[in-house]
């Protein structure tokens, strides 16, 4: 089938709905268990709260097909955005194939206005690289085009449009491709995650992220999400384990994991020879960038996954506040009180903001602006976890099956592994 | 005028008007003329007035028509005691006037002088709210002012923004105190029109909501037609009128005048018989004009304070929106304490605004039905008057 009879035909675009037999190889999302290795051996890779793009097989070529659309999602219960993303996403479904595959990935743009998509870090014909008005025509709204390349090298790559890109990158349009090695058992890893870092701007009470934002953004997400929305990543001691950490926001993010010191084992120019790998528990993934890190899941427990600005892991804040730490309020409260009859107010701050959490449990009470998050938030099994934004877990346990992506529940720690309180005395003479 | 009610079922009398407390000062007037009302002035300024008892106050001790009552030889205190006996709401065109007379100027200052009552009290009302919403707004510059200090305290504000905090402070001190002092003004000028010992604290029931705006405000031909048909003074300017057309019947003869133009011009014109000129047709004419644009006059203005009204009122429940959607930033931290107390202070001057414009419109209102004969074409609708 050419390309003028695939799209001529009536039902091109249901037919482009992909795939059939090749059913998409998505990870399976928290929740489900195993998923079989693929014939070259590889792990399928799991993009949190994500799905891998299915394809089909023509001719020997893999054929994808990307919408771009708006779409509804939820950020965090409690909160919906009006993205514009792919196939029902943002970020779209991550795209997966083998090193030396040839694949033909349409697009088909349902937007309001026109679009490309540029294929971030993989090497292809110039005319293939989807920037709009210099490599290719803009795709108008309606229009499909078509790409086709081959892919040559494996790594972690990204997709975006390269078209009115400030605004359709705030808007939520990203996606991952994943180019597993063609040699079985190449760069092999039990557990294999994938996340894009996004930031957005979408002011309590509305929906739609605001293109105008160049630097004050209030939500950090990973896959357009926000802790504790995110998914938990799992992996059985001893397995080997990959994260794939790519980053289209507008400013960088150390990225930390606790519990583990990991190599970074690849960017979107590549993987890195083991010569040039030094151990780390941090990594600062830059704008426009991929880090890949692997290590070996050695330490049972649940271990928090993050970006080290303590800013990005939080729901949205105000700016210019008045510092209240350590202020009395009480004078104060006690006339703003008056002025609030049949309503809650509560002084907040003089302490800390950690009672933030309290107050957003309290949402009958005390409730926050319509479609917003609150500023932390998360129960763990000792309390409040008091965190938002770029958070999430990475769930070690000696029982975990292979394969197996549920959520084991919270970590048993063995006895006398747990930091407890003391007796005030106990503290007394220790040495300052 | 009336001085008795007419035959209507009886409420009980009015405790306000003849209650029989200790005067603040002797009264000045002898048993028989106005002692019972002056010494109920007490009473009456230790409850809140409504209007209606304002208005039924002011028929009996209104400065301006004592001097009356005793050129006609009317006692106030009999006309307490008759006016105890009208039930209801007192309507001063139905229950007070009577047919109008040629030459009779009382009906005219008896409606000037609830007029001014009625402006007095809403003026009261209003500044009752608006010193309220002052002292609110006191409230909030303190606690702003008070959260400052102790920032200051605890090391986290610097001195400008103490400074600030502080001069806000004062300023809604300020704000407070011309409200306070505007409503003393008003205590002050119901207390006179009332005939009230000058240093009682009146107070009022509160200014009333403004009922659904009635068509024929916007109506200026029904209006016209309704006062022609209503307002004494329409009825005795038309019969004039017609009085002055029906005895002239100018001889007209053309005769070369001329006229005080510049350059001496001299136009050929006729001019009549000079001697038949029609002067009390024109004085007619002219009377009447004069009475629809009065008319006029106030119609316009209590059509557009009826707007400003409306207008302000339709922005309350915006600004305590506002108000609300800070209150919920705040529970979130998405906004400062400092903020909530802004938008706080931002609801109550509107509140002050709204408490304003309503006084405004009532008062248009009032004077409106000053020249349309002590009445409006028809009730209105809601609330009404209080």
């Amino acid at each position: 089938m050419n390309r003028r009879t695939f799209l001529g035909s009536t039902g091109a675009l249901a037919s482009l709905a992909l795939p059939l037999t090749h059913a998409a190889k998505a990870a399976p999302p928290a929740g489900t268990t195993a998923t079989p290795r693929s014939r070259t051996g590889h792990t399928p890779v799991t993009t949190l709260n994500g799905r891998a793009l299915g394809y089909r097989m023509n001719d020997g070529v893999k054929e994808f097909h990307l919408i771009a659309e708006e779409i509804e999602q939820e950020v965090a219960p409690g909160m919906v955005a009006r993205f514009w993303g792919y196939n029902g996403g943002s970020p779209g479904p991550t795209l997966e194939a083998i090193e030396g595959d040839r694949v033909r990935i349409y697009v088909t743009n349902r937007l309001p206005e026109h679009t490309t998509i540029h294929w971030h870090g993989i090497l292809l014909p110039a005319g293939m690289d989807g920037v709009g008005g210099l490599s290719q025509p803009q795709i108008r709204a309606g229009e499909t085009y078509v790409y086709e390349f081959t892919l040559t090298k494996s790594g972690t790559f990204m997709y975006h449009p390269h078209a009115d890109e400030m605004l359709q990158l705030a808007q939520g349009m990203m996606g991952l491709i994943i180019v597993h090695p063609k040699r079985p058992g190449e760069r092999a890893v039990d557990r294999d995650y994938a996340l894009m870092l996004a930031s957005y701007k979408i002011d309590p009470g509305t929906r739609r992220p605001d293109p105008s934002e160049m630097t004050d953004f209030n939500l950090w997400t990973f896959n357009s999400r926000t802790f504790p929305a995110i998914q938990t990543m799992v992996a059985r001691t001893g397995e080997r384990v990959r994260i794939r950490v790519a980053n289209l926001t507008m400013t960088n993010h150390p990225i930390h994991l606790h519990g583990v010191d990991f190599r970074v084992t690849g960017t979107d120019g590549g993987w890195i020879p083991e010569a040039g790998q030094w151990p780390e528990v941090t990594t600062d993934v830059a704008v426009g960038q991929i880090r890949v890190i692997e290590f070996i899941a050695n330490a049972p427990g649940d271990w928090a996954f993050h970006c080290h600005k303590s800013h990005h892991t939080m729901g949205p804040m105000g700016h210019g506040l008045p510092n209240l730490l350590g202020v009395d309020q009480q004078r104060a409260t006690a006339r703003i009180q008056q002025l609030f009859p049949g309503e809650h107010y509560m002084a907040m701050g003089s302490e800390g903001m950690a009672e933030m959490q309290d107050m957003a449990a309290m949402g009958d009470m005390m409730p926050l602006p319509p479609n917003t998050l609150p500023m932390m938030t998360g129960e763990g099994p000792f309390g409040a976890i008091e965190m938002g934004g770029m958070f999430t877990t990475l769930k070690v346990r000696n029982d975990l099956a292979p394969g197996d992506y549920r959520d084991p529940g919270w970590y048993a720690h063995p006895p006398g592994t747990v930091a407890t309180r003391v007796d005030a005395r106990r503290a007394d003479g220790l040495p300052r | 005028m009336h001085t008795q009610c007419r035959m209507r079922p009886l409420v009980a009398a009015s405790a306000a008007c003849i209650a029989l407390v200790a005067p603040l000062h002797a009264a000045p007037s002898p048993a028989g003329f106005a002692r019972e009302v002056e010494i109920s002035g007490p009473d009456l300024a230790n409850n809140p007035l409504s209007l209606d008892r304002a208005v039924r106050r002011a028929l009996v001790t209104h400065p301006a028509l004592q001097p009356r009552y005793l050129e006609r030889g009317i006692a106030p205190d009999a006309l307490a005691q008759a006016l105890t006996k009208v039930p209801g709401t007192l309507d001063i065109a139905r229950d007070v006037l009577g047919p109008s007379t040629p030459g009779d100027t009382l009906r005219s200052a008896v409606l000037a002088a609830i007029a001014e009552a009625q402006s007095a009290w809403y003026t009261l009302a209003a500044a009752q709210a608006g010193r309220d919403a002052a002292e609110q707004a006191r409230q909030a510059a303190l606690a702003h002012a008070e959260l400052a200090e102790a920032q200051a305290h605890a090391g986290n504000l610097a001195e400008p923004e103490l400074l600030a905090a502080r001069l806000a402070a004062l300023q809604a001190e300020t704000e407070l105190a011309h409200a306070a002092s505007a409503l003393r003004a008003a205590q002050r000028t119901l207390n006179s029109q009332l005939g009230l010992p000058v240093t009682i604290e009146a107070g009022t029931t509160g200014l009333p909501p403004l009922p659904s705006r009635p068509v024929w405000l916007d109506d200026t031909t029904a209006l016209l037609d309704f006062a022609r048909r209503h307002a004494s003074a329409f009825k005795q300017a038309l019969r004039a009128e017609a009085t002055a057309e029906a005895v002239q019947a100018p001889h007209i003869t053309a005769r070369t005048i001329t006229l005080p133009l510049g350059h001496n011009t001299t136009l050929l014109a006729d001019d009549g018989d000079r001697t038949r000129w029609p002067a009390a047709q024109l004085a007619a004419h002219t009377g009447l004009r004069e009475l629809e644009d009065a008319v006029l006059a106030a119609q316009q203005q209590a059509a557009f304070a009826w707007r400003q009204a409306e207008l302000a009122a339709a922005r309350q429940p915006l600004q305590a929106a506002a108000t609300r959607a800070a209150l919920q930033r705040y529970n979130g931290m998405l906004a400062g304490v400092d903020t909530l107390l802004e938008r706080k202070r931002e609801q109550l001057a509107g509140r002050q605004d709204e408490v304003a414009a309503r006084r405004d419109a009532w008062i248009a209102l009032a004077y409106l039905q000053v020249q349309l004969g002590g009445t409006l074409p028809a009730p209105l609708v809601t609330g009404g008057q209080p």
